[in-house]
């Protein structure tokens, strides 16, 4: 019943984007937006529609029944997934670069046990960090805890991202000095409209100043 | 000149970074450093408590305050570690000398790690059984062999990873310091 | 009787150093001092060089290939056992053989730039090469000094080898290191490129020109490197992971996102002259992270699964190359790159700024996993404790710049160079296009849910939006752009779309490759299930919606390891009931090599696009009991997938008409007529 509404749903958003995939590149005679807008909004909420309805079915449908043992018994749902969570995230003190998880070590296993006992009795996800970092040290946590030197793994990135930002915003602003004498005439050939999507001006008068402002600049070169 | 000093800072920054490398690289060349060992996080701080068995007889029970009260040794072995017989004979020898040694047994057969001593000598004092690892875990060991060493207060003040030999007494557990309770007379034969 | 084939590949590798060293020097005299003799003098020694090195690694091969133990490599990572596939790929599965490899790439670069750019100026062309056999010359040094791959033990040669590692003898290792050199090394040129422009004085829109395919070829060689890479990750390691910021991994993604962001500086300066200052650095810093790799993973510092054994006095040595050759062009660049600002200029709006932010987020992102790498590093050297920085940090910051990142560049093919207004024509598409992205998201996200049996993810939630959205404003600007043609021209639609150059579908390729690249990541973290169960033969484990049968262990016998072999039958569920029986059939192993003592799990798997199905043994249990790993995993094959894409994307734009050699032979100044003349649209 599921596998059957899926592939209706499917059949009928492809139809519904393909029509209008097909308008928008214009092989039919172009419609206007407002209809264009219309159509899109009708199909938005369509799509929220059915998206709550299969959701609601997702709650209904049981877990699958497995006859083999988990490794572990986990009490709860929310227990497996701080589990494997945990395991992915914390280090294997003596492996080369592996977590918890992928390695074979015994050290390994018998971290992972002691995980498994601590979530048991109830320890929070934050207690266990410090359980193992009291042991192993600081190297087991693949996330550093925030000191003031580890503070640098994140303002740093966070410094260039907004200086990078700033020298944008300075070379983008107004030419200082000279004005751009080709400014206007792009503006021009935007009006008749050659600009949209994409086309570059084909005009050789303005890759002919481009060409002489290159030019003018090798020579400013030369004299340094 | 403002633009021109300002395309120095990527040669700036991989002067730092190439310092860094260097300093490791003469670390690691002068052994003082060792990527894939792990600084103890339970330097400074006193023996974890705990609950064990002796190796020798499973009846008595051993815990913290029977290992402190003086400087000593606490050696992580095991049967299944090759290095450990290596380092063994060291052991003996650190121990005629009146050492105290304290045997970790790490997640090991009991049977086995008796008869393992009878055939190569006891050094320890006192052999803790842990088939768990429980204490090991607590202590932060990853691998055997690894030896503690314990001041007279109980704190652990230095963890070696590996073969414990005269090398590493003399440049690493020597400097501590500490009053061992023996002959210091015969501190040079060790 | 003892080889005399070492020997003369000994012989060979020895003469490459005079070679190379003339190939360093003459060329570069010759362009400094207009002598013409000695400025074509370039390919003839490339040449030379090319011919000793193959020489050379022929004969290491051939000597891996016949076991001859007498050689000291062989005789650690061979044994007659091993499968003669295997014994090939052998040759770069250490240290010694890998340089060997590495070096010998770069012959056949400078050997291609030598014949392939006889049409760039002869004194640029001269020291380019010359930069290319400087830093042979260095490999060379390090190689003949250092890491001697023909070094011999003809006193007592062991009778049987080592064996080689039992991780590396998969058809990963035949196809891996090969393609990531070509990528890694390929940088090299574009480097030679950037000093050569600095030395010589000219740095413009022409040299950007040069070095674009170059640099092209060499990225999507990189891109399908990293991707083997992480495929082969994905089905030896037996975990199912794909990506695990590791450090050697991260050496070689550094040079990938420091080349994504140069062949887009290209493009700027190329059609602008814009960014030359800037481009040439990023030039310099992709070749020199690609050094920065080389150290890290053969330096001893790193610890690693990827990483070679190795020891700190070769470390030094690499460490010195780098001093001389990063430090050296940085520099040059610091005194010799222009500081005189174009006068094109171009407003917030527009092409030339939208690539700026590309390269700026780009920046970000490598500055990131550098500082990621190089902190545990850093801490340790100055003595300041022992950190970790994996995949809880790296995600986190990652993340966002990849989305910040897929936001601008769906809407980059839409502005013009220089100047663009936000016109309602312009943004027309654009609201079309995020309805419908959104719509897509919320029914992909409801059937995922059901099919998995979880609560809604948001994460899979904006994934699939900002994917889809991404994919189809790339796809729509196509079609706009193809109609736009047709109606000039007065064709049908489809042959506007086919008069679109291969460049510009090489752009649509590539960042439809993003996208597609980023659903996979984001479905398969959302959606991806695991079970670890205790199985015995006859056992069954459902889950997510697939019934898992064991149906017998078997032990066999491999060439060299002893195995034992769980089959697996698998089908699918409905409603609790199989559908069709169990048609998929998985066989995962647990393997021990006998020469090398070592135990390796070989993971089965059922691979098809919307899922991979995934088991693994873990540790025997007691009684023909097996750990059993299950996974499955949707839609995680779009992740290489789309980098397959991406490099497809490079491929179309390198065989774009204008790099065909239809141009006309340049001598002396270059004209940018000829090329505005050629260039389709892009």
């Amino acid at each position: 019943m599921g596998g059957r509404s899926s592939a209706g749903c499917g059949a009928v958003s492809v139809v519904a984007m393909s029509n209008v995939g097909y308008r928008l590149i214009g092989c039919r005679p172009s419609i206007s937006f407002s209809q264009c807008l219309r159509f899109a909004t009708v199909f938005l909420a369509g799509c929220i529609a059915l998206g709550f309805s299969l959701n609601a079915n997702a709650q209904v449908a049981a877990q699958g029944v497995s006859k083999s043992d988990e490794l572990r018994a986990f009490g709860s749902t929310t227990m497996r997934s701080r589990y494997y969570a945990l395991i992915n995230e914390l280090r294997c003190p003596k492996c080369q670069n592996q977590n918890l998880s992928d390695s074979d070590a015994p050290i390994a296993e018998d971290l992972r046990n002691e995980l498994f006992s601590l979530l048991d009795e109830g320890y929070s996800d934050q207690e266990i960090r410090d359980f193992m970092t009291a042991r192993y040290g600081t190297f087991v946590l693949y996330q550093p805890p925030l000191t003031r030197f580890t503070l640098a793994l994140w303002l740093v990135p966070l410094g260039l991202l907004l200086i990078s930002g700033l020298i944008i915003w300075r070379m983008t602003g107004k030419p200082r000095g000279l004005t751009d004498p080709n400014f206007e005439h792009h503006a021009s050939l935007q009006k008749v409209g050659a600009v949209n999507a994409g086309i570059e001006p084909i005009s050789m008068k303005v890759d002919a100043l481009d060409r002489h402002i290159a030019e003018l600049e090798r020579t400013h070169e030369h004299d340094k | 000149m403002n633009a021109r000093l300002r395309l120095f800072i990527p040669l700036l920054i991989f002067a730092v970074v190439a310092l860094v490398f260097l300093t490791l690289e003469k670390r690691i060349g002068s052994g003082e450093y060792d990527p894939s060992n792990l600084p103890s996080a339970m330097l400074g701080q006193s023996v974890p408590a705990f609950n064990l068995s002796r190796l020798m007889d499973a009846e008595q029970v051993v815990d913290a305050e029977d290992i402190v009260g003086q400087a000593a040794l606490l050696n992580v072995w095991a049967t299944w570690c090759i290095a450990c017989r290596a380092e063994h004979a060291y052991l003996n020898e650190l121990a005629s000398q009146g050492v105290p040694i304290f045997g970790l047994n790490y997640k090991d057969e009991r049977a086995a790690a008796v008869q393992w001593l009878q055939r190569l000598g006891n050094p320890y004092r006192l052999n803790i059984f842990d088939f768990k690892g429980s204490l090991g875990l607590d202590l932060g060991v990853y691998g055997a062999p690894e030896t503690y060493v314990i001041d007279a207060q109980g704190i652990i003040r230095y963890r070696h990873v590996g073969i414990l030999d005269a090398k590493v007494w003399r440049e690493k557990i020597e400097p501590l310091g500490l009053q061992w309770a023996v002959a210091q007379a015969q501190g040079a034969a060790l | 009787m003892i080889s005399v084939i070492p020997e003369i590949g000994h012989l060979a590798l020895l003469l490459c150093l005079p070679i190379a060293t003339a190939l360093a020097v003459l060329p570069m005299a010759g362009a400094a001092a207009s002598w013409h003799l000695l400025q074509r003098s370039g390919p003839l020694l490339s040449s030379g060089l090319w011919l000793f090195l193959a020489v050379a690694f022929a004969c290491l091969t051939y000597s891996f290939l016949h076991d001859d133990f007498s050689v000291v490599l062989v005789a650690q990572h061979s044994n007659t056992a091993l499968p003669s596939y295997y014994k090939f790929s052998a040759v770069w599965g250490n240290h010694e053989g890998s340089l060997l490899l590495w070096v010998f790439i770069l012959a056949s670069w400078t050997l291609a730039v030598a014949y392939l750019g006889k049409s760039l100026p002869p004194d640029m062309h001269a020291r380019v090469l010359a930069v290319l056999g400087g830093i042979a010359v260095g490999f060379l040094l390090f190689i003949i000094f250092t890491s001697n791959p023909f070094e011999r033990n003809l006193i007592s040669p062991p009778l049987e080898g080592n064996d080689l590692n039992p991780l590396l003898q998969d058809i990963g290792l035949i196809l891996h290191p090969p393609l990531l050199y070509i990528g890694y090394v390929g940088f090299a040129v574009a480097f030679a490129f950037a000093i050569a422009a600095l030395i010589g004085g000219k740095l413009d829109a022409a040299w950007a020109r040069w070095t674009r395919p170059w640099t092209t070829v060499a990225w999507l060689f990189l891109t399908v490197g990293i991707a083997l890479g992480s495929w082969w990750a994905y089905y030896e390691l037996g975990w199912g992971g794909w990506w695990f910021w590791d450090p050697v991994e991260n050496a070689s993604f550094m040079p990938w996102l420091a080349g994504t962001a140069l062949i887009h500086s290209l493009a700027a300066t190329e059609k602008r002259g814009v960014f030359r200052s800037w481009t040439v650095l990023l030039a310099i810093l992709a070749f020199s992270l690609s050094l920065l790799g080389t150290f890290l993973v053969r330096s001893g510092i790193l610890v690693s699964v990827h990483a070679f054994a190795s020891d700190p006095t070769r470390g030094m040595f690499i460490l010195l190359f780098l001093a001389v050759t990063v430090g050296g062009s940085l520099l040059l660049y610091a005194l010799r790159a222009p500081t005189i600002k174009p006068l094109a200029t171009f407003k917030l709006l527009s092409r030339e700024s939208w690539l700026l932010i590309n390269n700026s987020l780009l920046a970000v992102s490598l500055a990131v996993v550098l500082i990621g790498t190089l902190f545990p590093l850093v801490m340790s050297a100055l003595d300041l404790g022992s950190y970790s920085v994996g995949p809880p940090y790296f995600n986190k910051l990652f993340l966002p710049l990849m989305v910040l990142l897929m936001l601008f560049m769906g809407v980059a093919p839409y502005l013009n160079w220089k100047h663009n207004r936000l016109t309602p024509v312009l943004v027309r598409p654009w609201y079309m296009v995020s309805i419908v992205a959104l719509g897509i998201a919320m029914l992909a996200v409801a059937l995922l849910s059901q099919r998995y049996v979880t609560q809604w993810r948001f994460g899979a939630f904006i994934t699939v939006a900002l994917s889809s959205w991404l994919l189809l404003m790339t796809l729509t600007h196509a079609g706009l752009k193809a109609r736009r043609f047709a109606s000039a021209k007065n064709s049908s639609a489809w042959q506007g779309l086919a008069s679109l150059s291969r460049s510009y579908w090489g752009m649509v390729v590539a960042h439809s490759g993003i996208a597609v690249m980023a659903l996979g990541i984001g479905l398969t973290s959302s959606y991806s299930v695991q079970k670890e169960l205790a199985m015995s033969p006859g056992a069954v484990a459902d889950v997510a919606g697939y019934r898992f049968v064991l149906e017998k262990l078997e032990d066999v016998k491999g060439p060299n390891y002893s195995a034992t072999i769980a089959s697996f039958g698998v089908g699918r569920l409905s409603d609790g009931t199989l559908v069709k029986g169990l048609p998929i059939r998985l066989q995962p192993e647990k393997r021990f090599y006998y020469a090398a003592k070592n135990v390796m799990t070989e993971a089965g798997i059922h691979g098809r696009l919307t899922r991979d199905l995934y088991v693994s043994l873990g540790d025997s249990l007691e009684d023909e009991r097996w750990a059993v790993r299950i996974y499955v995993k949707p839609f995680i094959r779009c992740i290489w997938l789309g980098a397959l894409m991406m490099a497809a994307g490079g491929l179309l734009v390198v065989i774009d008409k204008r790099y065909m050699p239809r141009l006309p032979v340049r001598t002396d100044a270059p004209s940018d007529t000829v090329a505005s003349k050629e260039q389709a649209v892009v």
